[in-house]
């Protein structure tokens, strides 16, 4: 068993086996051994997100590793789609979603990173700025001329 | 970035099985490496990883010690776990150090605090006040440069316990020496100081502001711009999940993401690489080769490593220069200056087997003529269609080459006027041409001829550019069956004549009109003053006709007609019509040629019925206000007369005309019963009005199924943009399946 504990000081008792989903805890579990305390403070983590990556790595903990990606090409082209489960579980607020890819970026959590980004390329993906302003709640600080200017040197990503 | 030293720090025994050392030393040797194959960014993002790797390490074992000591309060550190420490510290001195250097080359201000966390590990360790006053030197800030020297000279000064330490202490003491000479003016005083000092006087100096200890802070300006949430390499990770296009939109959202995107080359140079992994999978099968449009970003090895990749790589295309199979498409474009541009048609021309090339010259079609002049002979079996863009003195190309390819059977030219900068000074005599090409058999094929000038400035060429039209045009007489001539230029300039360009060129000049074109099908005219009509009297296969931002030639004194059916005669050509489009244009007088056309169209009509004519669009024009009031005949009966003539009808865009109002469209809607299609946008109607058209319209409609005893209920389109419709009018409009379009 090792335990996580969160920014406010919260603490999680987790399998190992799931523990071992962060590549970081991973190395740091079998550099601690057995003589230390198996407390890991995560101190960039607030508790409601690692509870959060903490439920997905429990979900996945059987899934094979897979490998380290830039060895690995194979890697790359594979998880074109994000899985059901993984859907369903980042199906969360903005805010959370970020703070879910942070997280498993600081974590080094590779699948959980990458169905992350996913879920974010496909807020984006193909949508037109206005939507993607609307989405992210962001202000169109262009003047009209600049918008237009922009555009002319984009034709090509219109036409087709 | 300075010799990666954490192997002269000797690592204790303790830590030699570490493995998240192994991994953070392993992410440090793929940074160098990064580095040295000048790959930055990789570097940059290597090297956080391994800083995030190390602090997680610190963390526990800093929570270790502290639950130690809470237990038990007498426990002094061992000198392992001092050994243990100093190790790391210096291993993250050297991490950050690496990453300030790489970010040297990217980004200031964050390589400014990774210079601040090194002095904030070890602050009597030189290297931080080094880093952070070589950043701030690089920023222009010598004279907080100077503080921070100072304060580490005075700070680090009995810090000599080391020979390394010792050696950049005095390169310390270089650099302030090196910086007061720079700054001198104002230091002089200072500088007598230190003469009379020697180095290691403490020279206590106000204390720098202390700096915070470096946290991942991010600006939350509006709530959640991923740009701003998450970091650069994620956000760089989730841009490339998506595709190019999608990606080359993302600048529209705002200025952060249009700096942060168009800024980025890695993004399009990958984004690119990305493409061209898809082209290699996927559209292999298709035959499409498309090479990443926007290289403008990208950096001349970048973009020949491209090229070398996807063009002249002999494993991965050679096929398609030898007898493999046909490619039929390659698009390249807008490229960074004019040595890529070259580089990049000597890699296409290498391509023989190619049915399609569009090719976006922005910088110098000129010195690419010769390229293209020698090596266009490898395309001629083949290429059937191609598209110059914005290249200057393209035309000329064309011009030079068409006999090259006799399969030619679709141009496309978009031109740049030339420019000054160019070696060409703007004038009217520069792009004349010496010789006229003798008429032979090059073009005979060409069905389809597109020209646009999308510059917008002003230009003189255009005259000269004008002179290869209508050679063009003889050519390929016999061929055409699309013919699209688009200018912001010329009408700025003055006429450009579709038929005898008196100013243009010699007498016996070919000339032009409809007879030259027998199998023309589709016309498009737009911002070109026409003097004489070019299609008169064509008895061929016109079906669309679109004018646009033009005005026209007085049929009847151009013509001489004197009577009636002469006229009818002329204009025989519209019987085809499928569609008509006059638009944006004014009418002032009787003599404007487009009231002519109109008029003419309706005179005809009054005997035989244009009955292929199913879209009329006469936004921005007029003409169905104006010429009736110019007759003195009541509108209604004016337009019942169009109606007559045009019973089937479908599509009418009468957008953008100030008298369009609900009166007005209650009797299109009476005139047109098989009306499918009616735009209104930018005219007074209102939602009552729309309604009135639709009831009107249904009951004329169900007339029309009884009589003809056949069902013609079909969906209706309605464009209303800018019209004073209220939410329940559109309600009544989706409840009668009624499609509203507001764009």
């Amino acid at each position: 068993m090792v335990t996580l504990i969160s920014s406010d000081g919260q603490t999680f008792e987790i399998d190992a086996k799931v523990a071992e989903k962060s590549v970081l805890i991973k190395n740091m579990m079998e550099d601690i051994g057995d003589e230390a305390s198996s407390e890991i403070p995560i101190p960039n983590v607030a508790s409601n997100v690692l509870s959060k990556v903490i439920e997905y790595c429990t979900h996945h903990k059987d899934d094979p590793s897979l490998g380290d990606e830039e060895t690995n090409p194979a890697n790359k082209i594979k998880n074109i789609d994000i899985d059901e489960w993984d859907q369903k579980f980042l199906a969360v607020d903005q805010e959370m979603l970020f703070e879910i890819i942070l997280t498993a970026n600081y974590l080094d959590i590779k699948p959980l990173l990458e169905a992350g980004c996913k879920t974010v390329a496909n807020m984006i993906k193909g949508k037109s700025p206005e939507e993607i302003r609307r989405t992210f709640n962001i202000q169109n600080d262009f003047t009209p001329e600049e918008e237009s200017q922009i555009r002319r040197e984009n034709e090509w990503a219109e036409d087709r | 970035m300075s010799t990666p030293n954490f192997y002269s720090n000797i690592k204790p025994l303790s830590l030699e099985n570490s493995k998240t050392l192994q991994r953070v030393e392993e992410l440090f040797r793929k940074s160098r490496s990064d580095y040295n194959r000048k790959q930055f960014e990789q570097s940059g993002i290597a090297l956080t990883k391994a800083i995030d790797y190390l602090t997680q390490w610190q963390t526990k074992k800093k929570y270790d010690i502290y639950k130690t000591k809470k237990i038990n309060k007498d426990v002094t550190l061992g000198p392992d776990m001092k050994r243990e420490i100093d190790y790391l510290c210096q291993l993250a001195l050297g991490l950050h150090d690496s990453r300030a250097a790489v970010q040297e080359r990217t980004s200031l201000p964050s390589a400014l605090d990774d210079g601040k966390s090194m002095i904030n590990i070890s602050p009597t360790n030189p290297r931080g006040y080094l880093r952070v006053g070589k950043i701030l030197r690089l920023l222009k800030e010598h004279e907080r440069a100077l503080l921070v020297y100072k304060k580490g000279l005075s700070l680090c000064a009995d810090n000599c316990n080391s020979e390394q330490t010792t050696e950049r202490l005095r390169g310390l003491y270089n650099m302030l020496k090196e910086l007061y000479n720079e700054v001198s003016e104002d230091c002089n005083i200072i500088k007598t100081n230190l003469a009379k000092h020697q180095i290691m006087k403490k020279t206590r100096v106000g204390d720098i502001e202390h700096q915070p200890k470096r946290q991942k802070v991010r600006l939350r300006g509006s709530p959640n711009n991923m740009l701003e949430k998450l970091p650069s390499e994620l956000v760089e990770k989730i841009i490339l999940m998506t595709d190019l296009r999608s990606m080359a939109r993302f600048q529209y959202v705002c200025k952060s993401w249009h700096k942060y995107i168009s800024e980025n080359m890695r993004l399009w140079s990958k984004m690119g690489l990305n493409l061209l992994e898809f082209n290699q999978k996927i559209n292999r099968e298709r035959k499409v080769l498309s090479l990443p449009l926007r290289m403008r970003h990208l950096s001349h090895r970048i973009l020949n490593d491209h090229l070398v990749k996807a063009l002249g790589d002999p494993k991965r295309w050679g096929n398609y220069t030898q007898d493999g199979p046909l490619l039929e498409y390659i698009s390249v474009g807008n490229l960074a200056n004019a040595e890529d541009e070259e580089r990049c048609v000597k890699a296409l021309l290498k391509i023989s087997r190619v049915r399609a090339i569009k090719l976006n010259l922005d910088y110098n079609g000129a010195v690419l003529i010769n390229s293209l002049l020698a090596g266009a002979h490898n395309w001629q079996y083949h290429l059937q269609s191609l598209h110059l863009q914005g290249g200057r003195r393209i035309e000329l190309l064309l011009n030079q080459f068409y006999k090259q390819m006799p399969m030619l059977r679709e141009i496309n030219l978009n031109i740049l006027p030339g420019r000054a900068s160019d070696g060409h000074a703007p004038g009217i005599n520069t792009y004349v041409i010496d010789e006229i090409p003798e008429p032979d058999n090059g073009l005979k094929q060409l069905a389809k001829f597109t020209i646009t000038s999308s510059a917008t400035e002003l230009s003189q060429h255009s005259f000269q550019v004008g002179i290869l039209y209508p050679f063009i045009l003889k050519q390929a007489s016999n061929s055409l069956t699309e013919l699209c001539l688009t200018s912001r230029v010329f009408q700025s300039y003055g006429t450009w004549a579709l038929s005898r360009p008196r100013e243009m060129g010699p007498v016996g000049y070919p000339v032009f009109d409809g007879t030259n074109f027998p199998l023309l099908e589709r016309l498009t005219i737009v911002n070109i003053n026409i003097q004489t009509w070019p299609f008169v009297r064509s008895q061929g296969v016109l079906n669309h006709l679109e004018i646009r931002e033009t005005t026209m030639p007085d049929i009847v004194t151009d013509h001489g007609l004197r009577s009636r059916e002469e006229l009818m005669r002329k204009f025989s050509c519209f019987q085809k019509l499928e569609s008509l489009v006059l638009a944006s244009v004014d009418y002032e007088s009787r003599s404007n040629g487009l009231i002519c056309l109109f008029d003419a169209v309706l005179m005809y009509g009054d005997e035989q019925e244009m009955t292929n004519l199913t879209r009329l669009v006469l936004s921005k024009s007029a003409t169905l206000l104006s010429v009736p009031q110019h007759l003195n005949i009541p509108l209604k009966s004016y337009i019942a007369q169009i109606a007559c003539v045009t019973p089937h009808l479908v599509s009418l865009d009468i957008s953008c005309i100030h008298g369009v109002d609900d009166a007005f469209i209650e009797m299109v809607g009476k005139s047109w019963p098989k009306l499918q299609e009616l735009l209104v946008h930018d005219t007074r109607v209102t939602g009552v009005g729309l309604i009135n058209f639709f009831k009107s319209n249904k009951s004329h409609r169900s007339k029309l199924v009884n009589n003809e005893k056949r069902s013609v209920e079909l969906p209706l389109v309605v464009g209303i943009r800018n019209c004073d419709v209220n939410y329940d009018t559109v309600e009544w409009l989706r409840k009668n399946n009624v499609t509203i379009l507001l764009t």
